[in-house]
C-alpha cells in the first residue's frame, strides 16, 4: 500500500487560494496581454487606385454602436444592453456616415469588438466590410471577461485606426490609470491608451495616434496623458517625420466659453461637466501643430464646433474631439447636422464627427 | 462594499455547486454528516439514501438534492442523484444598478424552478482506484414574462443555462485516487476521552477510529447546452485534492472550464479551496 505523508494544513492551502486569486481572474490587465494592438483586414480588399494627392482624415467617437439609446452610465435611463438587431441598425447609420465622407484615415473611439453589452458584434471587421477602408490596427481600453457591474459582463472596447492603405509598427502605448479609485474600482476601470501605427501610401509614411483620454480631472491624470501623447508626436516632429494626431480628449479648447454646468448632463456623482482648470491643457497643441479647426474659427464661435453632448434631446454644446498634425491641414468640418456635413447627426452616436484634409504628399 | 456582495454570493453559489460529490452513499465513514464553507450539508440517512443542501445559501436559493444508491455489488455501484433549486430570488439580488449589477437592473425574472437528475455507475477497481460515469440533464421551468440575459462567463453560464432556456445534458467522468492509512486513537474508557497518540495504555486502548485519507479526483464534465440560436457546448477538467481526517476534510484543485458560449471559444482556470467539517 502506497503511504504518503503529507505536510499542507489549512495555512498552505489558504495561502495558495490567495496566490491563485491574486493573478488576474477576470483578464482585466490589457497590458499583460499577448498582443495589445490587434490588426485586422477588411474581407474584400478594395485598393485605391492611385496615389491621393489630398487624405481625408476623420475622427469619430461612435459610442459602442449605442447611437442614442439612454444608457445607465449616462444616468439617463437604465439600459445596459443591446440586441443584436438594435447593434446593426446602428451600425448601419454609421457606416453611412462613414461611406458619405469617405475617410481614408479613420480615428474611431469607444469600439467594442466582443461585448455583452453590443451583442458580441466585432464593429470593427463589419465596418471594413461594409465600407471602403481595409485595414485596421484595434487597442483596447476596457478589457473583461466579466464586469460585475449594472449587468455589462464580457467587454472589450477600445480605440482602432482604420485605413485603406497598410498599416505597420502597431502599438498600444499605456496611459496612466486613476490613482485615486480603490484597488477594485481600478481592477474592472477603463485602461486608457494610445494606439499607434504607420501608415505607408506609396512611397511616404504617415504615423497616426488615436486616444481616448479620461473624463475625469482628478489627479491630474488627464493632463499626464495628454504629456504623454505630446511627447511622443514632438519626438517624431523633431525628426521631420509627418504624423496625424486626434481622438476624444475629454477636455475643451482654450478660449471656450462655456466651461461646467452643461445642461445635458444629470448624473449627480460625475465631473463630466467641469472643465474649469483645464483651459490650457491644450494650448501646446494648438500652439506647435496645425489643428483641423484652427482656435481662432473656435474664438469667433464656439458653438460651431461643438462634437458631443450626452442627451439627444440637448444640441451638441463642446468640443471634445480633435485632430492635429504637423502637415497641411485644410478643410476642417465639424459634422453637426444636415447642414454641416450633409446628414443629420444627433441620432448616430453622441459625439459628432471631426474631418479634415491633410495635404502632407505634396510636400 | 455592500454592492461586491452580489458578485460574491454568485461565484460562491456557483462554486458551491461545482462541488465534486462522486462517493456512493454508503462509503464507510463513522460520522453521517458533513458541511463545508462551500460543501453542501450531507446528511446520510441510511445505507441507500443520502440528503445534502447548502444551507448558508438555502434561504437565497432554495436546494436539496437526494442521492439515492441502487444497487452495490461486485465492486460495481449504481446510484442516482435527483436535486431541484429555486434562483428566482438569487438571481433577482443580483439584478441591480451599480457595482455588483450581474444583471441589468431592468431584467424580468419571474419565478423560476429547476429540477436535475444523474445517474452514475461506479467501480472499484482496487483500493486505490474508482471510476463513476455519470448521465444526466437538467430542465428548467419559467414562469411568464421572463427577459434577462445569460451570465457569459465559463463555469458560470452552464450552470446557470437553463434558467433562460429550458433544459442541458450533462455528461460526467470521475476518476478518484486513494491513498489511505489508519488512524489510530486512544479511547480512554474511564474520562470517555479520544487522543491520537499512539501511547494508549491498557485503560485507554487503542482502537481504530478512522482512516487518515488522501484522495486525488480527477472530474471531466460535459455539457450540451441547446438554445433557439445555437448549442453550446462547455468542458470542465477539474484536479481536486482532498484531505481527509477524523474530524474534518479540506479540498484544494482548479478546475479548467472550456467551450462554445454566446460570444465564441472562452476558456478559464478557476481555484477550488474549502474545509469540511464531519459531524
Amino acid at each position: 500500500m502506497i503511504q504518503i505523508k503529507i505536510y499542507w494544513d489549512r495555512y498552505m492551502y489558504l495561502s495558495l487560494f490567495l496566490v491563485l486569486m491574486a493573478c488576474d481572474p477576470f483578464n482585466t490587465k490589457i497590458e499583460n496581454h499577448e498582443n495589445q494592438a490587434l490588426t485586422y483586414q477588411a474581407n474584400n480588399i478594395t485598393t485605391p487606385s492611385s496615389i491621393p494627392a489630398k487624405l481625408n482624415v476623420v475622427s469619430w467617437n461612435i459610442k459602442f454602436g449605442g447611437a442614442r439609446f439612454d444608457f445607465f452610465f449616462d444616468c439617463h435611463g437604465t439600459k445596459s444592453l443591446m440586441k443584436k438587431n438594435e447593434v446593426e441598425q446602428n451600425l448601419k447609420l454609421l457606416v453611412e456616415k462613414i461611406n458619405q465622407v469617405n475617410p481614408d484615415i479613420l480615428f474611431l473611439q469607444e469600439v467594442d469588438i466582443l461585448s455583452k453589452r453590443s451583442a458580441y458584434i466585432d464593429m470593427i471587421q463589419w465596418i471594413l466590410d461594409n465600407s471602403e477602408l481595409n485595414y485596421g490596427v484595434y487597442a483596447s481600453q476596457w478589457a473583461a471577461d466579466y464586469i460585475p457591474s449594472d449587468g455589462i459582463g464580457k467587454v472589450n472596447s477600445g480605440n482602432v485606426i482604420l485605413s485603406k492603405y497598410p498599416l505597420s509598427e502597431n502599438e498600444r502605448i499605456a496611459l496612466p490609470l486613476i490613482e485615486s479609485q480603490s484597488n477594485i474600482v481600478q481592477y474592472f476601470y477603463l485602461r486608457r491608451n494610445i494606439v499607434k501605427t504607420k501608415a505607408t501610401i506609396g512611397s511616404q509614411e504617415l504615423f497616426l495616434f488615436n486616444t481616448h483620454l479620461t473624463a475625469y480631472g482628478e489627479d491630474n491624470i488627464k493632463k499626464e496623458q495628454l504629456t504623454i501623447l505630446k511627447d511622443r508626436i514632438d519626438e517624431l516632429n523633431t525628426q521631420n517625420k509627418a504624423f496625424i494626431a486626434g481622438g476624444d480628449f475629454n477636455t475643451i479648447p482654450p478660449s471656450s466659453i462655456k466651461k461646467t454646468d452643461f445642461a445635458d448632463v444629470v448624473c449627480s456623482d460625475t465631473e463630466d461637466d467641469n472643465y474649469e482648470g483645464e483651459e490650457d491643457y491644450l494650448t501646446d497643441f494648438y500652439n506647435d501643430y496645425h489643428s483641423a479647426i484652427p482656435l481662432e474659427y473656435y474664438k469667433k464661435d464656439n458653438s460651431l464646433y461643438f462634437t458631443h453632448s450626452i442627451d439627444k434631446n440637448i444640441f451638441w454644446n463642446r468640443k471634445i474631439d480633435y485632430l492635429f498634425t504637423n502637415q497641411q491641414i485644410s478643410n476642417g468640418l465639424t459634422h453637426q447636422n444636415n447642414e454641416r456635413g450633409g446628414l443629420e447627426m444627433m441620432s448616430r452616436s453622441d459625439h459628432a464627427m471631426l474631418s479634415s484634409t491633410i495635404e502632407f504628399l505634396q510636400q | 462594499m455592500k454592492n461586491i456582495f452580489s458578485l460574491y454570493l454568485l461565484l460562491f453559489t456557483v462554486i458551491t455547486f461545482a462541488q465534486i460529490d462522486s462517493t456512493k452513499t454508503n462509503e464507510k465513514k463513522l460520522k453521517t454528516t458533513s458541511v463545508g464553507l462551500f460543501d453542501p450539508w450531507r446528511i446520510s440517512i441510511n445505507d441507500k439514501h443520502e440528503l445534502s443542501t447548502q444551507p448558508l445559501l438555502f434561504f437565497i436559493i432554495p436546494n436539496a438534492k437526494l442521492k439515492y444508491q441502487w444497487y452495490d455489488k461486485n465492486n460495481t455501484t449504481l446510484f442516482s442523484k435527483h436535486s431541484f433549486t429555486i434562483p428566482t430570488l438569487l438571481l433577482r439580488s443580483i439584478s441591480r444598478e451599480g457595482t455588483g449589477g450581474i444583471l441589468p437592473i431592468e431584467s424580468k425574472i419571474p419565478f423560476i424552478f429547476t429540477t436535475k437528475h444523474q445517474f452514475f455507475v461506479q467501480k472499484s477497481f482496487s483500493e486505490i482506484h474508482k471510476l463513476s460515469i455519470g448521465f444526466g440533464g437538467e430542465m428548467g421551468f419559467h414562469g411568464k414574462n421572463s427577459d434577462f440575459p445569460t451570465i457569459d462567463f465559463p463555469i458560470i453560464f452552464p450552470r446557470t443555462h437553463v434558467y433562460t432556456n429550458n433544459f442541458l445534458v450533462q455528461g460526467d467522468f470521475i476518476w478518484t485516487i486513494r491513498f489511505y492509512k489508519k488512524i489510530t486513537t486512544c479511547q480512554d474508557f474511564k474520562s470517555h476521552r479520544k487522543n491520537t497518540t499512539n501511547s494508549c495504555s491498557v485503560s485507554s486502548p487503542k482502537i481504530i477510529l478512522s482512516e487518515k485519507r488522501f484522495l486525488i479526483d480527477f472530474h471531466s464534465t460535459y455539457f450540451h447546452l441547446p438554445t433557439n440560436f445555437d448549442n453550446y457546448r462547455a468542458f470542465e477538467e477539474s484536479l481536486i485534492l482532498r484531505r481527509e481526517t477524523y474530524n474534518k476534510g479540506y479540498k484544494l484543485g482548479v478546475k479548467y472550464s472550456y467551450g462554445t458560449y454566446p460570444f465564441g471559444k472562452g476558456n478559464g482556470f478557476f481555484p477550488f479551496f474549502d474545509v469540511i467539517f464531519k459531524i
